[in-house]
């Protein structure tokens, strides 16, 4: 007889997240209809064009999320190394001529036609699951800067230096702070931050100022008024969209600043439909539906019986968290402006592929606690 | 609390204080109170007028609208209202409107590009009614009232209001609107005066437009210059659009033929290359070379160059070059200077550069450097194949001959005025560089003068009372398909100065591709010359009736053509030759003593003073 390690289980993950994930899909892609309508009309195109195209978007996710939730979390550890090795292979693309595609002045997606990819949208969920793995691996010698902590965070160096190449240093900014708070929860020292800022900040600054759209963006953000026909328009119009709302919105699929005051209104600025839209009232029952997601995603890593899994649903929680509130933030004008999608609001394949992989891996982890070694792990 | 996870709830008090931050932030600007309607955001920028030189409008912004209706916003109930409202408004059919209203996309436009007075009238019956779900937009409002009036000088401006061409393009960053200096909700730019006068180019493109279609042309093009100023006074491109609807047009009425299109200018340059040799010293108005209906050489390789001559003009010098439009002559006179000084000389004249006259993509032309010359080129330049110019070059490079040799720089824009009135910048004009000395500027303007004669190409540009002086020319066309010259396409061109005595004006003009029964420059260019020198003289009020030349009789004025005279008032002698001088020997009534052997230098008494019977006139020859 085969004596098993681990009873097959068929157990069912925690349908209370699985709820929250799917509530917030649904609206996400009905409020990208009713805000990109009036725009995609003043594109002559249909009037469904973006939300079709996004919809479309969903059969892969789907299927994304399906194989991070439901194939074993050890298979995804045993791929580990090879994830990162390969994502990061996939970071050097967008340089590559006749692969490479520069938009809006940076060069961050590789394809051909109208099949474009993005990777560093593929290197964030599999970043945290790296350092998931390799943390969880080395949590004995993290204390020893040079054999614990330093691979993993030459990986992270590499994938910044990357990303900030491509010009988007948003990204870059929110994988260096994924990677601090997966550091940070694993025990690395506090003498290892003290190190990393030490270094960062200046290298922060350094890049800021040295790159002119980026130093007027930020004047834009410190100082709105400054000049409001240009560099912080999108901020003011999503300002006067979210007065316009108001505390109870005008309606759904009844805001009109969205035709065309709002640039970008489908991608990145979405969340100033919403709030147009569904006011005040709207933006608290979002921050809600998050707060309940992220306190489920924390009842996961929490019950997890080993650090890889803790870890791993904690650091994709921190991911979608962490960037849900950065474009939240810039929206409302309390960040300077960046390029950071709002996950499941905002139109892009590459951007909800990620996003899907970061929930299906938190789903996973409260579908399989693991077994653990027969005690809860120290954390 | 599990001590476990402190490090954990850091993280997420952190995440929490940022999402409450913001939320904050959220409730701040929600419960602010109303903030202002979203059709007064922004500035509203107003682009600067264009006008010619008088103050006459060319281009301006007016306040347009674009007016969208919302579908989703509307009442159904009040269809007929909407309707009745946009056709008071708005114009056009009540039942239109009201199909458009009832059914349709939810985000239509009802009218577009809607003036100032009826979009607010519609915007005032709105609210009055209290009736929301139209949306009116402030656009891109330039209007050009002058139409298609010096369309190409003027150009036009795409959407966002931005210069695309002509002048529109070329004065960008003057006429664009600066939000930085807003006054209230308003921003303005500055205004252009261009140099070119709206009467004189009304006239000229209407005398243009008939000699394109008296004549089956593809285009005409004309350009009248102040000879003195290097401002240009009109600036023709036939066919021309309208501005206001430039995307009717297409690319062949857009391409600007002044300052755009280059082509090989035929016998016209023979003006430049003449001008050429002469400063550069390889001949003088005196030289000699015999036309025998061809011209012909044997260069070093043993290749023989033959180039034909319309006719057997015989012994030719300058002006019989000129006259007869001489292309032998020509050809053997470039044979007294090296290629390289020719080329030189000939881009000193602005040939193979921009001429900088403030226009958006002005052309250079085509002039290949010497060392891709091949034997034929030096003698085919001279008589104008071999390299391409453009109209205005042409034009620029006459104030040379109006200026002691003194090439100026063409200028299209007068002066930039600002929203108080004030002159920002005010042009003057731009002395290029010296190409030759005075004498050999008034030496080709002389000889010029001939070509009027009824023996030369331009008599048909001739103005009885009015010195001019011309040249024509009849140029080939390559066939693009058989890269040859074609039998069929020809650029029919004349360039005029006038008065001849002191220049004030340039016309050039150039019928290309015509089809009619003449394709000759002095067939039908030189009279459409005529005519606009008459305009241009009755305009501006030149003064004629100082016509010497041909009253007289002809050569008898003009130094080298023909034998010295002296009658009772002393003419200028200095330079000519002492072979003419020798009918003075036979003169009975005056002493005539000549020293030394060459040309006049000095003569006694000066020019102008009064010869009476018995006076001893001295001239001193070397």
């Amino acid at each position: 007889m085969f004596e098993m390690e681990r009873p097959p289980r068929a157990r069912r993950g925690d349908p209370a997240m699985l709820a929250g994930l799917a509530l917030l899909a649904g609206v996400g892609l009905a409020n990208l209809y009713s805000s990109s309508y009036g725009y995609a009309m003043v594109l002559g195109r249909p009037p469904s064009y973006f939300a079709v195209r996004q919809a479309l978007w969903y059969i892969p996710a789907l299927v994304v999320f399906l194989a991070s939730a439901y194939i074993p979390l050890d298979f995804w550890r045993d791929k580990a190394g090879t994830l990162i090795m390969v994502s990061l292979a996939l970071l050097v693309l967008p340089f590559v001529p006749g692969l490479g595609i520069v938009k809006n002045g940076a060069a961050r997606w590789f394809g051909y036609g109208q099949l474009t990819f993005q990777p560093s949208e593929l290197y964030k969920p599999v970043l945290v699951l790296y350092l998931a793995h390799i943390l969880a691996k080395k949590r004995e010698r993290l204390k020893d800067v040079v054999y614990g902590v330093l691979p993993p965070a030459l990986v992270v160096v590499a994938g910044v230096a990357l990303v900030l190449l491509q010009n988007d240093f948003s990204t870059a900014l929110l994988i260096a702070a994924l990677a601090l708070g997966l550091f940070w929860v694993s025990g690395v020292p506090l003498v290892f931050f003290g190190a990393a800022a030490s270094v960062g900040v200046p290298l922060l600054a350094l890049n800021v100022l040295t790159s002119d759209y980026r130093l007027r963006r930020v004047i834009g953000f410190l100082a709105p008024d400054f000049d409001p026909a240009d560099l912080s328009y999108q901020v003011s119009a999503s300002a006067r969209a979210i007065k316009a709302g108001g505390l109870w919105g005008k309606g759904f699929g009844q805001g009109t600043l969205k035709l065309r005051s709002v640039p970008e209104i489908q991608s990145d600025f979405v969340f100033a439909s919403w709030a147009e839209e569904t006011g005040l009232a709207g933006v608290v029952a979002f921050v809600g539906l998050w707060v309940f997601i992220m306190a489920r995603a924390m009842r996961a890593s929490f019950g997890a019986a080993d650090p890889y899994r803790s870890w791993l649903a904690f650091g994709m929680a921190l991911y979608l968290g962490l960037q849900t509130l950065i474009n939240v933030s810039v929206v409302a004008g309390v960040l300077p402006a960046t390029g950071m999608p709002l996950p499941f609001f905002s139109s892009g394949g590459s951007a909800l592929l990620s996003v899907s992989a970061a929930a299906g891996f938190m789903y996973n982890v409260s579908r399989d606690p693991g077994a653990g070694e027969g005690r809860p792990f120290r954390g | 609390m599990d001590k476990r996870f402190i490090r954990q709830y850091i993280v997420l008090a952190v995440l929490g204080v940022l999402g409450l931050s913001a939320l904050w932030r959220y409730a701040a600007f929600a419960l602010a109170p109303e903030a202002e309607p979203a059709s007064g955001e922004g500035v509203i920028e107003v682009r600067g007028s264009i006008y010619d030189r008088d103050g006459r409008l060319l281009a301006v912004d007016t306040d347009l609208y674009d007016i969208s209706a919302w579908r989703p916003s509307l009442d159904p109930a009040l269809v007929d209202r909407y309707a009745g409202l946009c056709q008071t408004h708005l114009g056009g059919n009540m039942s239109d409107y009201r199909t458009r209203l009832a059914s349709g996309p939810d985000f239509f436009y009802l009218a577009r590009r809607v003036d100032g007075v009826n979009a607010r009238s519609f915007q005032d019956a709105l609210s009055e009614a209290g009736l929301s779900g139209f949306r009116l937009d402030r656009v891109s409002g330039r209007v050009y009232p002058e139409k298609d009036l010096a369309a190409h000088l003027v150009g036009f401006v795409g959407t966002e209001n931005k210069g695309l061409a002509g002048a529109e393009a070329a004065f960008e960053d003057e006429l664009a609107a600066d939000p930085s200096k807003a006054r209230g909700s308003y921003s303005y730019g500055q205004s252009v005066y261009l140099t070119v006068d709206a009467d004189l180019q009304y006239r000229l493109e209407k005398l243009c437009a008939e000699a394109m279609d008296e004549h089956d042309a593809e285009a005409v093009v004309m350009v009248a210059m102040e000879a003195r100023t290097g401002a240009v006074s009109a600036y023709v491109s036939l066919p021309d659009f309208d501005p206001n609807r430039f995307l009717d047009s297409d690319e062949h009425e857009w391409l600007d033929r002044v300052a755009i299109y280059a082509y090989e200018p035929g016998s016209v340059f023979k003006v430049y290359s003449m001008a050429s040799l002469l400063a550069l010293g390889g001949i003088d108005e005196h030289s000699g070379f015999v036309c025998d209906g061809s011209y012909e050489r044997t260069v070093t390789s043993g290749e023989t160059v033959t180039i034909t001559c319309l006719g057997s003009h015989g012994l030719v010098d300058l002006t019989k070059i000129l006259e007869y439009s001489c292309n032998a002559g020509a050809a053997y006179a470039s044979d007294t200077v090296a290629g390289l000084d020719f080329y030189a000389k000939i881009r000193e004249f602005g040939f193979g550069e921009r001429p900088g006259a403030d226009l958006a993509g002005e052309s250079p032309g085509v002039f290949r450097k010497p060392d891709q010359w091949s034997a034929r080129t030096k003698p085919t330049v001279a008589m104008g194949q071999e390299i391409l110019v453009t109209a205005l070059q042409m034009t620029a490079a006459a104030t040379t001959l109006a200026n002691g040799g003194v090439l100026l720089r063409p200028r299209t824009l007068g002066r930039v005025v600002d929203r108080d009135g004030q002159v920002s910048l005010a042009t003057e004009p731009i002395a290029v560089r010296r190409v030759m000395d005075e004498r050999s500027a008034a030496t080709i303007l002389t000889a010029m003068e001939a070509v009027v004669l009824d023996t030369g190409t331009g008599k048909r540009a001739r103005i009885e009372d009015l010195r001019m002086s011309v040249k024509t020319g009849t140029a080939q066309m390559i066939d693009p398909r058989t890269r040859r010259y074609s039998d069929t396409d020809f650029i029919a061109s004349t360039l005029a100065l006038f008065p001849s005595e002191a220049p004030e004006y340039i016309v050039y003009a150039a019928i290309i591709k015509p089809r009619g029964a003449s394709t000759y420059g002095g067939r039908i260019a030189a009279p459409l010359v005529k005519d606009a020198a008459n305009i241009v003289a009755d305009l501006y009020g030149l003064a004629r009736g100082e016509s010497a030349s041909v009253a007289h009789g002809g050569r008898i004025m003009l130094p080298g053509l023909g034998p010295a005279a002296i009658g009772q008032v002393m003419p200028d002698l200095r330079g000519v030759p002492k072979r003419l001088l020798t009918p003075l020997l036979a003169r009975t009534d005056i002493t005539v003593e000549i020293e030394g052997e060459g040309w006049v230098v000095e003569q006694e008494p000066e020019p102008g003073a009064s010869v009476n019977p018995g006076d001893t006139i001295r001239l001193r020859l070397e």
